[in-house]
């Protein structure tokens, strides 16, 4: 407790900055007290990093190894705020109505947030938000139940085709499982003709229902497949992102089965944003510390220990997974339809 | 035998230092967390989550499940105390905790629940050691339909609970239902009920509406009472054996609710606030004499809080055997596996058996420490019963506001918290039974989902409900508990 | 019962609050139903338009019950024993529900509102305040109006306030919960604490 002392402010909540920049501390020996923040440059006090999530997510895990490293790149305390809610459009709104001073920046996923702003729109213009960059990728991969023997995308389209299989499941109606499931189905390349999507509270209980044959294939993201793969009862057929997964190393990409790129909506892109109108300075600035925290030792090591892949990417990457999923979705599928199906 | 030799390492990992004092110290945070309003498990957890990174795998995992097994315990201290259910696991411990406690009888129903959460959690934790592969296969045949009828289950007990009119009862269960559907609708992105604000589009939370009737309707209440919650002149010493001995002596009550606790808490989106309830209904069905329950009868408290703590064993079961977490702890406790480099799946079972074993030890041991704390410490809190309800009231209304606005830092679960505090406050005093509308709020949703997800399985049959063997039991059930008092004496009069 | 005073007349007469309690619900009930027939996905107003439409009939047949004959009457009060048959029909009149707790009367600290209704309308106004300047400011407030009111010594009022204000405050520190700011005053917070 004695690097306590040595903050000569300990400002409010600094409980869970002092905590959260425990593993930083315990490994670099370095703590965010160093004071001197300099007068009128950026940052110039606390920021404050906004989660659309509850605490303890995927998005939120990230965070809390992720900020307080940036924090220290920046010399300053950033606290981390959650605001769930509303499939992450409340706090993304919170962000989007905050200073544009830099004082608060957030982070979430396209193309999920997006398709969900798509399908129920809220009261502003996600696409006005400023990128910072992104920091990791999470791809979605489809798992078939063991028992089907489905060797790989071909063949899942084939056993659709037939009737053989009629029903596909993923995260709730209207989320961006959906949606992926009716852009393969409606795209001719894929012709993946489901009769019947059924939706589950996360991929978690999606994979759950595919273990008990419940429905017989499901997409998902690749972490939340891995134990139920390993564990021999389901089988992963393929890898919706042209990039492939570290989950799975072997697993081959749609695209390398020659179906059609679908990355707009085939991963999670994790970003970081400020609001519109953000000044450029205090976005390299911001883009500068995001950059150099993923290259410390302490994210290399979790990353590595982990399997939480770390993967940089250009404020322009950011803007332009949620432009895309702006772009492509409406062009790709009936968003009506999205609303109005079920049954 | 390398199941033996594993436990032995385990036993052996866990005795040494510093990991005792992990769970300890795992322990009486997850007390605190439960016992306040709006914390809980997996807020609690998640906080502490990125705290455990410099501990090491063993001691992190320990320290996070000794969380979750306090916060059973904890959430019974404040509703037996002051009718605040700190977890939803607790709320059907208010229902016999809480008049026990204006009986005087606090620090019985205390020594109760410390009994019944330890015996609760150690069985089930044994026989989460013993048969963990059986029981996944068991999990695995509980499919979507299966959930409903179990959602339908429970609800077919607001007519076993519902003390007075059952039309009242019916009425309040079938409200609480209808909150429950503002926000998102389970099967589709279609908005109910929400004005276009985004506040609304998660709908009402449920530990929101449970601290509105429970916790501020009571205050309302007692506010007009004098002296303490207890009546005056009751001697509050000496009852503590009693209460060991009370818990002991109804060894089926706590073996039925534990393994209630444990199967309900291995169905992901359920959990220990559905397994309270469900053991709290049977206990009272099951009951020679169902009219004391609502009135301190201990069985109620022994139900409620075995179950809970039972749940704990059965929630771990897909989540290491599959890495699906079934509620908000499990959730943060799957985080913890894979933060600390452990990956749920055979390998937990196989490469890693050890380790998984020490965190199971862990709980077990935890059990124990429970009892000593809960015995010990916990009962001597019984003295707030007898302050008087001047000073707890304000105390208790400003934990509940900020408790609820924490939730989820949304105004909507203020506006739920006072608005149902004053609606429960009607509801007790005319008698709308509000145990059949919290059943009907925790309930409602898990109902109407899997009665969605269903109909989409079966393209709209309802013969999915009676096709299986095991959804025909539980159709079986639903009509016993439904028609069963109405039939059974007049078979008794046919027979006799 | 000759010192009940007017204001208790209007809020403590039961028949009234139980009115108040039934049309609170019918409401409800009625505005739900009619938005369930609004909804785009018909699946999604099924549940609603069911569970609706069993609190609308059930409130409005107890809210009318005096003027319904007498046998409906009974079964809409009694307990569950008297749906059995009609063989064993037993006399259970609503007395169970006009009971009265022991502690009902006037002010226990002698003032012109009943306890209970005071703490009602100061949770109420605990709530607005909350929102308007933030919990933080609005916790202690609450608890030395409650406190005064019922007539607590200053020291003693002082120290219930001193503990609220810490409570806030833990969860504020703790929690990173934003309670110092309100929607009204303080929209920024404080930056001193």
């Amino acid at each position: 407790m004695t690097s306590e002392d040595k903050c000569h402010r300990i400002g409010r909540r600094s409980f869970l900055k002092y905590s959260s920049a425990m593993s930083a501390l315990a490994i670099t020996g370095l703590a965010g007290c160093t004071g001197d923040s300099g007068s009128g440059e950026y940052p110039s006090g606390d920021l404050e990093y906004i989660v659309p999530f509850s605490e303890g997510g995927g998005t939120d895990t990230y965070a809390r190894q992720v900020i307080p490293e940036m924090g220290n790149e920046l010399d300053t305390n950033i606290e981390i705020r959650n605001v769930p809610g509303a499939a992450s459009l409340r706090g993304t709104g919170e962000l989007h109505h905050s200073e544009p001073d830099g004082s608060t920046f957030g982070g979430f996923n396209p193309p999920s947030t997006p398709v969900s702003a798509m399908v129920n729109p809220p009261d502003y213009d996600m696409q006005e938000l400023v990128g910072v960059g992104a920091y990791a990728r999470t791809p979605f991969v489809i798992v078939a139940n063991s028992s089907y023997g489905v060797e790989n995308m071909a063949d899942l389209v084939s056993r659709y085709q037939s009737g053989d299989l009629t029903t596909f499941s993923g995260k709730s109606k209207g989320g961006v499982d959906h949606v992926l499931a009716l852009t393969m189905q409606g795209n001719s390349d894929y012709d993946l003709a489901w009769e019947n999507y059924v939706g589950y509270d996360g991929s978690g209980p999606a994979v759950q229902a595919v273990i008990s044959d419940e429905t017989p294939a499901c997409i998902s993201t690749d972490t939340a497949a891995e134990g139920a793969v390993s564990d021999g009862r389901v089988d992963a057929v393929t890898c919706l992102s042209s990039e492939g997964t570290s989950v799975f190393p072997d697993l081959q990409p749609v695209t390398e089965e020659d179906f059609p790129n679908i990355d707009y909506l085939g991963q999670l892109r994790r970003c970081m944003f400020v609001p519109p109108e953000t000044e450029n300075n205090v976005v390299q600035t911001l883009t500068g510390a995001l950059e150099s925290a993923l290259q410390t030792d302490a994210i290399q090591d979790w990353s590595e220990e982990t399997g939480n892949v770390i993967e940089y990417g250009e404020p322009q990457a950011a803007e332009d997974a949620v432009a895309s999923a702006f772009e492509q979705v409406p062009e790709n599928v009936d968003l009506d339809q999205v609303r109005e199906a079920s049954n | 035998m390398a199941v033996v030799g594993s436990l032995l390492e385990a036993g052996q990992i866990l005795m040494s230092w510093p990991t005792p004092l992990w769970v300890v110290v795992g322990l009486l945070l997850g007390m605190i967390a439960g016992a306040l309003p709006g914390i809980g498990s997996s807020l609690g957890m998640a906080i502490v989550l990125p705290l455990t990174l410099p501990l090491g795998p063993i001691n992190a995992l320990c320290l996070l499940v000794s969380m979750y097994s306090g916060a059973m315990y904890g959430g019974s201290i404040a509703a037996i105390l002051v009718n605040v259910p700190g977890t939803g696991a607790a709320a059907a411990t208010t229902f016999d905790g809480y008049p026990m406690s204006k009986q005087g009888r606090a620090v019985e129903a205390l020594a109760i629940s410390a009994t019944s959460s330890t015996v609760g959690g150690v069985l089930t934790i044994l026989t989460l050691i013993a048969v963990s592969p059986i029981l996944i296969e068991v999990v695995l045949l509980f499919g979507t339909p299966e959930y409903f009828l179990m959602a339908v289950l429970g609800l077919s007990m607001i007519g076993v609970v519902a003390s007075g009119s059952v039309v009242k009862a019916i009425v309040a269960g079938a409200f609480g239902m209808l909150l429950t559907t503002i926000g998102i609708a389970p099967n589709s992105p279609e908005l109910r009920y929400t004005f276009g604000n985004l506040s609304l589009y998660n709908g009402i939370d449920f530990i929101a509406a449970l601290i509105g009737m429970f916790a501020i309707a009571e205050m309302i209440k007692i506010s007009a009472q004098k002296g303490g919650i207890a009546k005056e002149g009751v001697d509050l010493s000496g009852n503590l054996l009693d209460g060991v001995r009370t818990a002991i002596r109804h060894p089926v009550t706590i073996l039925k609710s534990s393994f209630i606790g444990m199967f309900i808490g291995a169905i992901p989106g359920s959990g220990a606030t559905v397994s309270n309830f469900i053991s709290y209904g049977e206990a009272m069905r099951s009951s020679d004499d169902p009219d004391k329950f609502g009135d301190g009868e201990p069985k109620g408290v022994i139900a409620s809080e075995s179950s809970n703590n039972g749940t704990i064993g059965g929630s771990l079961i897909p989540t290491i055997s599959f890495g699906i977490p079934g509620s908000g702890s499990t959730a943060v406790l799957l985080g913890g596996l894979l933060m600390h480099g452990l990956r749920p799946g055979p390998q937990l079972f196989d490469a890693e058996l050890a380790t998984t074993y020490t965190f199971m030890l862990a709980l077990l041991v935890g059990n124990v420490v429970i009892f000593c704390i809960g015995i010990f410490l916990v009962t001597r809190l019984g003295f707030l019963t007898q302050v008087d309800t001047n000073y707890i009231v304000p105390i208790i209304v400003v934990l509940s506001m900020i408790g609820g606005y924490t939730l989820r830092t949304n105004w909507i679960d203020v506006v739920t918290v006072v608005g149902l505090g004053l609606l429960g406050y009607l509801m007790v005093k005319y008698n709308y039974s509000v145990i059949a509308f919290v059943l009907g709020v925790v309930l409602g949703p898990i109902a109407e989902e899997n009665l969605l997800r269903s109909l989409e399985l079966s393209n709209g049959t309802y013969s999915i409900f009676v096709t299986k063997p095991l959804s025909l039991i539980l159709v079986v059930c639903i009509l016993i508990i439904l028609f069963g008092p109405f039939v059974k004496p007049r078979l008794e009069r046919v027979l006799s | 019962m000759n010192a009940k005073s007017w204001s208790e007349n209007i809020v403590e007469n039961d028949t009234v609050k139980e009115k108040v309690l039934l049309l609170v619900m019918t409401a409800i009930s009625g505005y739900m139903l009619w938005g369930a027939t609004q909804f785009t996905a018909a699946s999604s107003a099924r549940f609603p338009r069911l569970v609706a439409t069993v609190v609308l009939v059930g409130s409005l047949l107890l809210l009318v019950r005096e003027y319904l004959p007498g046998p409906l009457r009974q079964a809409l009060v009694s307990e569950g024993a008297a749906f059995e048959a009609s063989e064993e029909f037993v006399e259970k009149g609503e007395e169970v529900e006009e009971m009265t707790s022991p502690e009902e009367g006037i002010s226990s600290v002698d003032r012109p509102l009943h306890d209970s209704v005071f703490t009602a309308l100061a949770v109420v106004g605990y709530a607005v305040l909350g929102y308007a300047i933030g919990l933080l400011w609005a916790s202690p407030i609450f608890v030395a109006v409650y406190a005064r009111w019922f007539r607590i010594n200053t020291l003693r009022t002082g120290l219930l306030t001193g503990i609220s204000f810490g409570i806030a405050y833990v969860f504020m520190i703790v929690l990173n919960v934003e309670l110092d700011a309100g929607a009204i005053l303080l929209t920024g917070g404080v930056p001193w604490l």
